[in-house]
C-alpha cells in the first residue's frame, strides 16, 4: 500500500479549467442545458458517419405495479410533459422545452395499450405482447420503457420495485427510465409523488430527458481535449475504470467480488464494459485485492473490446503508440499492479505485426473517495482547483467547492516510470476533472465529484449483485443502460 | 487584532491553507522502544494486563511477534516495571530488550506508528483536566471544556473541539494531522464536578451556538484550539508538539530547517 507522505515544500495550488463541452454542430458550452437548447447532443447530424446516431424517433412504454392507477395515471402525465414541455410555475423552478426541441428527437407517447404491469413477485409481464408490439417499431425508432415504482434507488430497504422491474426490462435487451413514486417524512423524493403534488418538476424533467437520450445509445455530448490556459489536458487513447461490488453470500466466510471494468475513448465516449465474473478473496484477507490473473484477463479483454469500436479500432491500428489510463477506487496492490502489466504486455504482443511495432504509455491512477486532507474555507472557491500534496498526490475540487463537496484525492505512482504517459499529477487532474463532466445523469454543471470510468464501473457492478444486467452480447451493453 | 481584520487579511492574502498541523517538536526517527516476545492470542483473555500497561502510562501494539511498548512518560527503570507486571499479571519471565525503532518507516506506519499516536492522543485526553475525548468513526475528538462560545445554562457549554481525522507522514520524517473544527455541547455533572457530554437537547443548542457565535474562518478556530490546547505527545523521550495549522510561510520554513523548528519563526 502506497503510504502517503506530505512534502509541504511541494503544496502547491493549480487549476483545474474544465474544459467546455462539445454539442451539435462543435458548439461548446460549460452548461449542458444551454449547449442542448442552442444546439443539440453531439450525435445529432454528426459529419463523422461512425459517431452519427442510428434512430430519429424514440418511442415511450410504460410500467407500472400492479394495484397502482395512481402510478400509471402520472407515467402518462409525465410522458406528455416530455413530448410538450413544461412552463416553470416558479422561480424556482425551470422551463423544459420539450424533448424534440433539446435532442432534436421525435418522441412518441404510449398509445393506450402501450401500459403494462409488473408485480413484485416471479410473474413476468406480458413479454411476448412488448417484443410483438417492438417488433412493429420503424428500425430508425428506439423503445424506451417508463418504468413507475413505489421505491427509491436511494434506499436500500426499499427498493423491490426498482429491482424487480430493471431485472425484468434489462433481461429482455430493453432501455428503460425509472421513475419513482416516493416520499419519506414529508418530503418528495421520486418526481412522480412530486408530479402529484405539483412540485418542480422542471430540472428533473431535463434530467429523465437526457438519462432516456442516453439510455437509447444516445451521447449527449463529449469533451473535446483542449489545452486551456496553464494546464494542459492530455488526451488518453483509452480509459479503463475499475469497479466491484461485494456479493452478500451470508454463509460463506470468504468474500466474494462482483466487477466491472468500463472503457471510454479520447473524447469521454463510451465504447462498453466488460464484465469479471465472480471471483473470492479468503476471509483473512482484509481489503479488496483483485488477484493478478484476474487483472490481467481484464486488461486484456478491455483493449481487445476497444480495438474492436468503429473509431477507435481505427486508430489503434494506424499508431504505433496508444496512451492508457486505468482508474480504480483506493490503492492499486502490488499482486494488481504486475497483472496490469502483464496484461498490457500481453496485448501490445497481440496488436504489433512485423511491420508495426505497438507500444503502450500507460498510468495506474488510484481515486480516493472518500478522504480527509482539505483546503481551509473551501466554500469561498466557486471554481475547480486542485493542491499537490506530492510528486505522486493531489487534492481535486472536482465538485461544487462552493456546495461544501469535499475533494478526492488522487494517486499515481509510476510517474518516473519509462511507460508513463503523464508527466505530473497536475496533468493527471486535469484528465480525472474532465471525466466527472461526462457522467450523463444530470444537466446541472460539476455536481458529480467521480470520474465517469469509476462512476459507470461501479453502477454496473452494484446493479449486478442486484441481479440487473442485460444479457451477453446484448445491444445493450453498448449503451450505457445503467445510468 | 480584530475578528475582522484578521477576515480581511486572509482574504485579501487569496492563499488556499490546508487542513494540516504538522509536528514542531522530535522527529520520530530514533525512538526507544521495550521488546517483548509476545503475540496478542496469548494474552487476549487477560484484560488486567493491558488495563495495568495503560494505567502506568504505556501505549503498545503487537506486531511481528512481539509487544512493542512505549512509555508516555519519563520514566526510569521501565525494564524492571514492565517485568514486574509481566510476572505480576501473566506469570511471564520473557526477556525485555530495549531497542531503537524508526517510526517513519513504512513497516511500520500503520501496524505500530498510526496506532501508537492515536492511543498517545487518548491518553493525552484522558490525562488533561480541560479537554474530553470522543471517537467518531476512525477519527479521534478532542473537546476544550475551557473555550466556551455560548453558554446558554450555568451547567451547559458550547464548547469548541479539534476532529483529528488522519495522521500522515510529512517530510519523510515527521507526522501531520488533518483536522477540522467542531462544537460540541456539554454539560456539567455536579456529582463528579467534571464535564460530560450532552445528549439530551445537543442539536438545539449546537445550532442556537451558531446564531450567537460566528468564526471568522476555520483555520481561527483551528489555531484558538491549539493555541489555548497545544497538542503534547510524549512517546519515549520524544516530544510532539502541533501548535497551528500549516502555513504558507512555514511551507517555506520547513525547506529551509528540515527538522525542529521553533515557534517564533512564524510570526
Amino acid at each position: 500500500m502506497s503510504i502517503l507522505d506530505i512534502r509541504t515544500e511541494l503544496i502547491k495550488e493549480f487549476d483545474l479549467n474544465p474544459p467546455d463541452l462539445e454539442f451539435a454542430n462543435g458548439f461548446k458550452s460549460s452548461k449542458p442545458m444551454r449547449g442542448l437548447l442552442h444546439s443539440g447532443p453531439y450525435d445529432y447530424e454528426h459529419s463523422d458517419k461512425r459517431l452519427k446516431r442510428e434512430f430519429r424517433k424514440i418511442k415511450i412504454f410504460c410500467l407500472y405495479p400492479k394495484g397502482e392507477s395512481r402510478i400509471k395515471k402520472l407515467l402518462r402525465e409525465i410522458s406528455t410533459l416530455l413530448v410538450n414541455g413544461h412552463d416553470r410555475r416558479v422561480y424556482t423552478d425551470c422551463d423544459f422545452p420539450c424533448f424534440e426541441t433539446l435532442f432534436k428527437t421525435e418522441l412518441i407517447p404510449p398509445d393506450s395499450d402501450d401500459y403494462y404491469i409488473y408485480t413484485s413477485s416471479s410473474t413476468e409481464p406480458r413479454i411476448d405482447q412488448i417484443t410483438a408490439n417492438l417488433a412493429a417499431l420503424p428500425s430508425d425508432c428506439k423503445p424506451i420503457f417508463l418504468i413507475g415504482g413505489r421505491s427509491h434507488r436511494s434506499r436500500k430497504e426499499q427498493q423491490i420495485d426498482y429491482i424487480f422491474s430493471k431485472k425484468i426490462i434489462s433481461r429482455n435487451n430493453l432501455p428503460s427510465q425509472f421513475m419513482s413514486y416516493f416520499s419519506l417524512g414529508g418530503i418528495q423524493y421520486g418526481v412522480l409523488t412530486k408530479l402529484e403534488k405539483k412540485e418542480n418538476v422542471g430540472y428533473s424533467l431535463w434530467n429523465i430527458g437526457l438519462g432516456i437520450y442516453g439510455k437509447v445509445g444516445g451521447i449527449a455530448w463529449t469533451i473535446p481535449q483542449v489545452q486551456t490556459g496553464q494546464s494542459f489536458s492530455k488526451g488518453v487513447d483509452i480509459t479503463i475504470g475499475l469497479g466491484f461490488a461485494r456479493l452478500e453470500e451470508k454463509d460463506s466466510i470468504n468474500k466474494f467480488y462482483i466487477g466491472c471494468a468500463s472503457i471510454l475513448d479520447k473524447d469521454g465516449r463510451w465504447i462498453g464494459a466488460v464484465h469479471i465474473n465472480p471471483f473470492f478473496i479468503p476471509a483473512e484477507t482484509r481489503r479488496l485485492v483483485v488477484p493478478q490473473e484476474i487483472m490481467r484477463s481484464i486488461i486484456k479483454n478491455a483493449l481487445r473490446q476497444a480495438r474492436k469500436d468503429v473509431k477507435v479500432g481505427v486508430a489503434l491500428e494506424k499508431r504505433t503508440q496508444i496512451s492508457l489510463a486505468v482508474h480504480k477506487r483506493g490503492y492499486f496492490h502490488a499482486e494488481e499492479v504486475i497483472g496490469v502489466r502483464e496484461g498490457i504486455s500481453d496485448i501490445e504482443t497481440e496488436f504489433s505485426s512485423n511491420q508495426l511495432r505497438k507500444r503502450i504509455f500507460y498510468n495506474l491512477i488510484s481515486v480516493i473517495k472518500h478522504q480527509d486532507i482539505e483546503v481551509i474555507d473551501s466554500l469561498r472557491s466557486s471554481k475547480n482547483f486542485g493542491v499537490r500534496l506530492n510528486t505522486t498526490n493531489a487534492i481535486l475540487y472536482t465538485g461544487r467547492p462552493e456546495r461544501g463537496i469535499p475533494p478526492i484525492r488522487i494517486t499515481c505512482d509510476d510517474l518516473i516510470e519509462p511507460y508513463s504517459y503523464f508527466e505530473n499529477i497536475q496533468q493527471i487532474g486535469t484528465h480525472i476533472n474532465n471525466l466527472t463532466l461526462l457522467h450523463w445523469q444530470t444537466t446541472i454543471p460539476r455536481s458529480i465529484k467521480m470520474p465517469a470510468s469509476l462512476y459507470f464501473a461501479s453502477r454496473i457492478a452494484v446493479l449486478e449483485v442486484k441481479g440487473i444486467k442485460p444479457p451477453n452480447g446484448s445491444p445493450l451493453l453498448t449503451t450505457p443502460w445503467f445510468i | 487584532m480584530t475578528n475582522g481584520e484578521t477576515l480581511t487579511k486572509h482574504i485579501s492574502s487569496n492563499r488556499k491553507l490546508l487542513n494540516l498541523v504538522v509536528n514542531e517538536g522530535d522527529i520520530l526517527t530514533q525512538v526507544t522502544t521495550y521488546k517483548i516476545p509476545l503475540v496478542y492470542q496469548a494474552i487476549k483473555d487477560q484484560n488486567e494486563f493491558a488495563k495495568s500497561l495503560k494505567s502506568k502510562g504505556y501505549v503498545y501494539r503487537f506486531f511481528q511477534g512481539y509487544l512493542w511498548v512505549f512509555p508516555l512518560k519519563q520514566k526510569e527503570n521501565v525494564v524492571k516495571e514492565l517485568s514486574e507486571l509481566l510476572k505480576k499479571q501473566l506469570g511471564l519471565t520473557n526477556e525485555i530488550e530495549e531497542a531503537s525503532i524508526n517510526l517513519m518507516d513504512d513497516k511500520v506506519w500503520y501496524p505500530i506508528t498510526v496506532k501508537t499516536i492515536k492511543d498517545s492522543l487518548k491518553q493525552l485526553a484522558y490525562n488533561s483536566p480541560n479537554i474530553l475525548f470522543q471517537k467518531d468513526h476512525n477519527a479521534i475528538e478532542l473537546i476544550s471544556t475551557s473555550t466556551t462560545i455560548y453558554e446558554p445554562e450555568i451547567s451547559i457549554r458550547v464548547v469548541l473541539g479539534l476532529k483529528i481525522n488522519g495522521i500522515y507522514k510529512c517530510n519523510s520524517n515527521n507526522i501531520c494531522f488533518s483536522v477540522k473544527e467542531i462544537e460540541e455541547a456539554i454539560q456539567l455533572n455536579r456529582t463528579t464536578g467534571s464535564y460530560q457530554f450532552l445528549l439530551n437537547r445537543r442539536e438545539q443548542y449546537l445550532e442556537t451556538a451558531r446564531k450567537y457565535y460566528r468564526p471568522e474562518t476555520e483555520k481561527e478556530c483551528i489555531n484558538t484550539f491549539l493555541q489555548s490546547h497545544p497538542i503534547q505527545i510524549f512517546i519515549s523521550k520524544k516530544n510532539l508538539v502541533f501548535r497551528q495549522i500549516l502555513s504558507p510561510k512555514q511551507v517555506k520554513t520547513f525547506q529551509k530547517v528540515k527538522g525542529l523548528v521553533k515557534l517564533d519563526e512564524f510570526f
